[in-house]
């Protein structure tokens, strides 16, 4: 009878531990519950056997680099999305996740160079728009933004932050009266918004 | 000659080192004028130059300069004993390497750059006359001059240090040859939102024994340069325009932000200068800047100055 018992014991722990196993400590969530408390570098570090058992799990890196860009570790975000880049060139996420740790460092041409990538096959993707105007501000472009930013808005009028680029190209062109029309917009779109309130006090 | 091959060498590293596309190179060439005149100097009279960069970087990883300079300087043509003029060429190759550490806000810059000179000097035998006879006796300068820099990503401060180490040699076995080592501390501030920046630049030069710099083994000098950018609405439609001035007394000098050595054996003992530069379309600027130096010849303590006018086109593609 105890034979049988513990023979019982062992055939339903053999089952339960699996289940417990995967409930408890299934990376994915984990990685998704330690994201949400912040804890970038664990919530990435979670990740580590998924990618280890699986190097080429295109989503578990792009996620890594997210993470690790998020808590600063640009260097290692950059690595991240230009392997799942590597593994899949077609990828408009990782080139667009790529351009993040990239406009952190201030490495204006390669982010460039990439939202150029990701227009050729999808022109009026918004984030890449955004980006590439993040750069032409980093290189001081004010009438190339200022031009892009209009582009942009007629294909994405209800936006505030493509308003807030044309806004700052027209103050730098000392456009003051067109600065003060996109400032103007942006508080419609996003009332009470800092940078056009204020900007609309002092001018 | 060997530092100049171990420049090609770390940029034949940093070319093969990446995954190369042609069109993630951003190029810029350009030539540049010089002229420059000598006042109550009892040897120089001009100075007369030409001289052609490329550069080329990929994407902000890095890059590498290459200039070419022919100088011809004139000198008094009554003084017998000094050479009637001398010819520069000079040859300057640079490799730079871009680093963004995730612990400093800014970026990091290891560059080197090599300079390598020969100076012709042509001395007349006797008389003159275009029959009488020519004697050239030649200089040879190389230079090595790396700096570490540091920019934050705000803009807003700069900071490197840059050692130089110049030889000086002569066919002249009565003319001793002299090394030359600068250190050269800088901090940068740029203000009002970066569209003004200061730099100040401390050289620091010793020298060895050598009957070339009369006993003169240590000179230090500061250079303080402002630069400010235009926006829109510019008189003369101006892109940039900068101030320099340079106090103390510098001999011998590297300056990196030029890519130029001084290669006369005077004592530079102040210098001002101001430079505009101008964009032509997208692609095209011009520069033109105007200088007065003095100096101080050591071994006559012939005290003379100079005006000099330069002017460069560039085009960036």
């Amino acid at each position: 009878m105890l034979t049988k018992t513990l023979f019982l014991l062992v055939l339903v722990s053999g089952f339960l531990v699996p289940v417990y196993a995967s409930g408890a400590t299934d990376p994915w969530i984990e990685s998704y519950r330690l994201e949400a408390l912040a804890q970038y570098d664990s919530a990435a570090n979670s990740l580590g056997q998924i990618i280890k058992e699986q190097p080429r799990n295109e989503f578990a890196i792009l996620r890594r680099g997210w993470l690790s860009y998020l808590r600063g570790a640009h260097n290692e975000a950059i690595r991240d999305y230009q392997r799942a880049l590597d593994i899949n060139p077609l990828s408009l996420d990782a080139r667009l996740g790529l351009m993040l740790p990239l406009i952190a460092q201030q490495r204006w041409r390669e982010v460039t160079a990439h939202a150029s990538q990701v227009l050729e096959v999808s022109p009026w993707n918004y984030y890449a728009h955004v980006r590439l105007m993040i750069s032409e501000e980093g290189e001081r472009q004010w009438q190339t933004l200022a031009r892009h930013a209009e582009k942009v808005h007629q294909r994405y009028p209800a936006d505030a932050t493509v308003l807030i680029y044309l806004a700052r190209a027209n103050d730098w062109m000392k456009e003051y009266k067109k600065a003060r029309k996109a400032y103007a917009r942006v508080l419609e779109r996003v009332p009470g918004h800092i940078e056009a309130m204020q900007y609309l006090s002092r001018y | 000659m060997k530092i100049i091959r171990v420049i090609l060498v770390l940029c034949f590293w940093f070319i093969t080192g990446q995954a190369w596309a042609v069109e993630d190179w951003y190029w810029k060439g350009g030539v540049g004028l010089l002229a420059k005149g000598y006042n109550d100097s009892m040897k120089l009279h001009d100075l007369t130059g030409i001289g052609g960069m490329l550069s080329g970087d990929y994407m902000e990883r890095g890059g590498f300069v290459a200039s070419y300079n022919v100088n011809h300087i004139n000198y008094q043509s009554d003084i017998s004993s000094d050479p009637k003029g001398i010819d520069e060429t000079i040859l300057m190759l640079s490799g730079r390497l871009n680093f963004h550490p995730d612990g400093l806000s800014g970026k990091v810059t290891l560059r080197l750059d090599s300079y390598s000179e020969i100076d012709d000097m042509h001395y007349r035998v006797t008389g003159s006359g275009p029959s009488k006879k020519i004697f050239t006796i030649r200089d040879s300068v190389v230079g090595v001059n790396p700096i570490v820099s540091f920019l934050n990503y705000a803009k807003t401060f700069y900071a490197d240090v840059g050692y130089a180490y110049t030889s000086y040699r002569s066919d002249d076995t009565a003319v001793d040859d002299v090394n030359v080592s600068q250190w050269t501390p800088t901090l940068g501030f740029g203000l009002n939102r970066s569209y003004d920046w200061l730099q100040l630049r401390a050289y620091l030069i010793s020298l060895s024994a050598s009957n070339r710099v009369a006993g003169n083994d240590l000179t230090s000098a500061l250079e303080v340069k402002w630069s400010h950018w235009f926006t829109a609405d510019v008189p003369l439609n101006l892109h940039s325009a900068r101030l320099a001035a340079v106090v103390g007394k510098r001999i011998y000098a590297v300056d990196s932000d030029a890519g130029s050595m001084f290669s006369m054996p005077d004592l530079q003992t102040g210098a001002i200068s101001i430079a505009a530069e101008w964009r032509l379309g997208d692609q095209v600027s011009a520069v033109l800047q105007g200088g007065y130096e003095s100096y101080q010849e050591l071994l006559s303590n012939d005290r003379y100055n100079s005006v000099y006018m330069y002017v460069s086109v560039s085009q960036s593609w």
